[in-house]
């Protein structure tokens, strides 16, 4: 058979396989709709929150209502009691509780600094974030309230930026997803993992069909079924991967600093490395469904490894050697700062490199393993 | 009816069936566990341009450098602040401006400007809250000295007029704000929710497919079945539980008897599902591929990371058929606020009701049989 021959071949048994089918388009399909869904508000909603007031002053009550204007929460009810905002907490009614002591205005004026006391949630990282967040800004508020009414109630004149009220000043500010956003920081780098994931069990359900594995048996060279097979995959893959970094990015309107041309720059390397790992897979194994099973089992420890989550450095050795030969760690953490960081192709070379090594590596193993099992299975056949 | 040794015996022959219900979980749990076993993203990498090298820059770098939090990289160009942030070498970098010192001592309030990366959520939140703790504490001693230098103002009054409000902030629950407690509290069981359906629809195929037999595919084999792979299956969300709250030793508020019965529960749900989709599907692989579609995301749909009240309400109709997101729902209110059984109730009969698809699923049985007949 001839290379356009075994590609048409092929090609047949790729799309005439319902379950490879149904898991690259139907699968694709859905994540693409599915995953971003709980994510869609992209920021948390105002966390409610109780005020305990044991003050019950002018000023107090001003806190209070400072609560309830900021964007991040919103004041439940008044509740009377710690031990009943505790229990209110508890029962996940409210998300974090503001105690004003007694005494809170008199020692506000003698200057003795009262303590206010801010409790949230720690169970929800994300809860408690906003609302300890948002009860440091309204405090600080208040507190630049104070301390400008003193200075001007001593006789000292205030610039109108109100500057001087700090030795300096700072400011943090986020950049790339600058807003924070929970979907632009969740959805580039998993939908990378999903290709890579749905890609192997593409990769091994078609290796393992008893159909491809007749064919395997009748090519003259395991060369041309590995370079026949890498080409439809790798073709079919940057299709469903310009589905997903193009049209589904945009849809979810997510930024993207990278061209086409630079995307594809990564994906090329990447596929070519799924395809081999997958090809070294599917050759120890006797069933394709088995891959299913590989693909679901690694696809949380790969997510959560990857790098864009917990911190590369922060892992232990061991787990970060192991998700080095991962794809997606190099692939994620690429795209990452081409797409959504704006880095350019010369300031990441590091892991273009290491895209192509995996490629070059995993595509002779797999053709090494996928000739191996060849000759295995000519031997079984001969046998029989 | 199917003797219990022969499904045992059945369930251990099969290589794939024999490493999920016994040592593959416990790998799975532990990698994941291994991942986040630092609990704390510490030492991140920030870089600081210092353009004024005084002795109020110098003790704002030797503050960054004492947070453990920190990891100072030193810089006297902010376009190589820029690329380092922008290739991801670093995770925020901070300008101290030149005169800073002089301006301070002028009363002229300069600015330090910080830019961090928010692509990278978790990380950028722990830097930016590091970084601003760090300027309010040196803020605050700078403006003590002054008050206290202007005259004889005792330093607890000086203190009171530069910080007129205190705040103390307790994180409740998760005292240490651990990471890992907190991820692994939904990583490990939805880790779990994927091994209890794949097992289950490789087990019920697996005894679909058996031929020799045709009283082999009777209810009540099918109940030996589920009780055994079942019990198995318990015995690994156990594990996983005693992973969390013995090994680990974050705190187990609740009652631990609610938590195994949830378990039971997810277990059983899963069990429906999985007998369900084999039966509705009669094809082991389509029946793996719908198992996995719904069951993936479900780490996304705990509402662990993202909270479920700023879910929209498909996702949050979505969860309801996803057993996993019901049993975390127990765990995290049972080991970390401890209510009454009341207030879980509601997440158990959810769970239970699951049992009218296992009933559905009995019924689609005889069907399989019928067919088969006419072929």
């Amino acid at each position: 058979m001839s290379f356009w021959q075994l590609f048409k071949h092929e090609l047949m048994l790729v799309v005439s396989n319902r379950a490879l089918m149904l898991t690259v388009v139907g699968g694709l399909c859905l994540y693409a709709f599915l995953y971003p869904r709980p994510y869609l508000a992209q920021s948390p909603r105002e966390q409610s929150i109780v005020i305990i007031n044991q003050d019950n002053s002018a000023i107090s009550r001003r806190l209070e209502r400072m609560v309830d204007a900021s964007p991040l929460l919103e004041v439940d009810q008044s509740v009377a009691s710690l031990e009943e905002a505790i229990t209110q907490i508890r029962d996940g009614h409210v998300g974090g509780l503001l105690f004003i002591p007694k005494n809170f205005y008199r020692d506000l004026r003698l200057g003795s600094s009262p303590t206010l006391a801010f409790a949230g949630d720690a169970s929800y990282f994300l809860i408690y974030g906003n609302v300890i967040e948002g009860l440091n800004l309204v405090s600080n508020d208040l507190a630049k309230q104070i301390k400008l009414q003193r200075l001007s109630s001593e006789g000292i004149p205030i610039s109108p930026a109100n500057d001087n009220i700090q030795a300096f000043s700072a400011n943090n500010q986020a950049v790339f997803n600058s807003h924070q956003g929970y979907l632009d920081y969740v959805i580039p780098a998993v939908f990378l993992i999903i290709l890579q994931q749905t890609l192997l069990i593409a990769v091994v359900l078609h290796s393992c069909s008893p159909l491809s594995r007749k064919s395997a048996l009748s090519v003259d060279s395991s060369v041309k079924l590995v370079l026949v097979r890498t080409l439809i995959f790798t073709l079919l893959y940057v299709l469903m991967a310009s589905f997903y970094q193009g049209f589904v990015l945009q849809h979810y309107d997510i930024h993207r600093w990278a061209s086409a041309g630079q995307l594809l720059q990564l994906q090329l390397p990447y596929f070519l490395a799924i395809i081999g790992l997958s090809m070294c897979v599917a050759s120890i194994l006797n069933n394709g469904h088995n891959a299913m099973i590989i693909g679901l089992l690694t696809s949380l420890p790969i997510v959560f490894s990857s790098g864009f989550i917990w911190p590369i450095h922060s892992m232990p050795t061991m787990v970060n050697a192991i998700a080095e030969l991962i794809p997606a760690r190099s692939m994620v953490l690429a795209n990452l700062k081409l797409n959504q960081q704006g880095a350019s192709l010369s300031q990441i070379t590091n892991h273009v490199q290491m895209l192509w090594l995996l490629a070059i590596g995993y595509l002779i193993l797999g053709y090494l393993m996928t000739h191996w099992r060849k000759i295995r299975d000519q031997k079984l056949a001969a046998s029989k | 009816m199917m003797s219990y040794s022969l499904i045992l015996r059945s369930l251990f022959n099969d290589r794939w069936l024999y490493s999920l219900l016994s040592w593959l979980p416990l790998v799975v749990f532990l990698s994941i566990a291994a991942i986040f076993s630092s609990s704390f993203a510490r030492e991140n990498v920030i870089m600081v341009v210092d353009q004024d090298n005084s002795r109020l820059s110098r003790q704002l770098i030797r503050s960054y450098h004492a947070s453990p939090n920190l990891s100072v990289t030193m810089s006297s160009n902010i376009q190589t602040a820029k690329d380092a942030l922008v290739k991801g070498d670093i995770y925020a970098y901070v300008i101290i401006p030149n005169d800073l010192e002089r301006d301070v001592k002028r009363f002229r309030s300069p600015l330090v400007q910080s830019y961090y990366n928010g692509q990278f959520l978790v990380i950028g939140k722990q830097v930016n809250a590091a970084l601003a703790g760090i300027h309010t504490t040196i803020n605050v001693g700078i403006d003590v000295g002054r008050v206290m230098g202007t005259g004889n103002t005792p330093a607890l009054q000086a203190f009171g007029s530069v910080m007129p409000i205190r705040a103390q902030m307790s994180a409740l629950f998760n005292s240490n704000n651990d990471y890992a407690q907190f991820i692994l509290s939904g990583a490990l069981p939805a880790a779990w929710q994927l091994i209890i359906v794949l097992s289950m629809v490789l087990i019920y195929s697996k005894f679909l497919k058996t031929e020799s037999l045709e009283n082999k595919r009777n209810i009540s084999s099918i109940l030996r079945i589920s009780l055994v792979s079942g019990a198995m299956l318990v015995l690994q969300g156990l594990v996983m539980a005693c992973l969390l709250f013995v090994y680990k030793g974050w705190p187990m508020r609740g009652d631990w008897s609610l938590i195994v019965f949830a378990q039971v529960l997810c277990v059983m749900a899963s069990q429906a599902i999985a007998l369900f989709l084999v039966f509705l599907l009669k094809d082991r692989t389509r029946a793996l591929s719908f198992a996995a579609a719904l069951t993936a995301p479900s780490f996304a749909f705990m509402g662990v990371t993202f909270p479920l009240d700023s879910m929209p309400t498909f996702s949050l109709l979505w969860r309801q058929l996803i057993p996993i997101c019901h049993y975390v729902d127990i765990q995290i209110s049972q080991s970390n606020h401890a209510p009454a059984i009341v207030h879980d109730a509601d997440s158990l009969l959810k769970l239970a009701m699951f049992g009218l698809l296992f009933l559905a699923a009995l019924c689609l049985v005889p069907q399989v049989q019928k067919q088969e007949v006419q072929a």
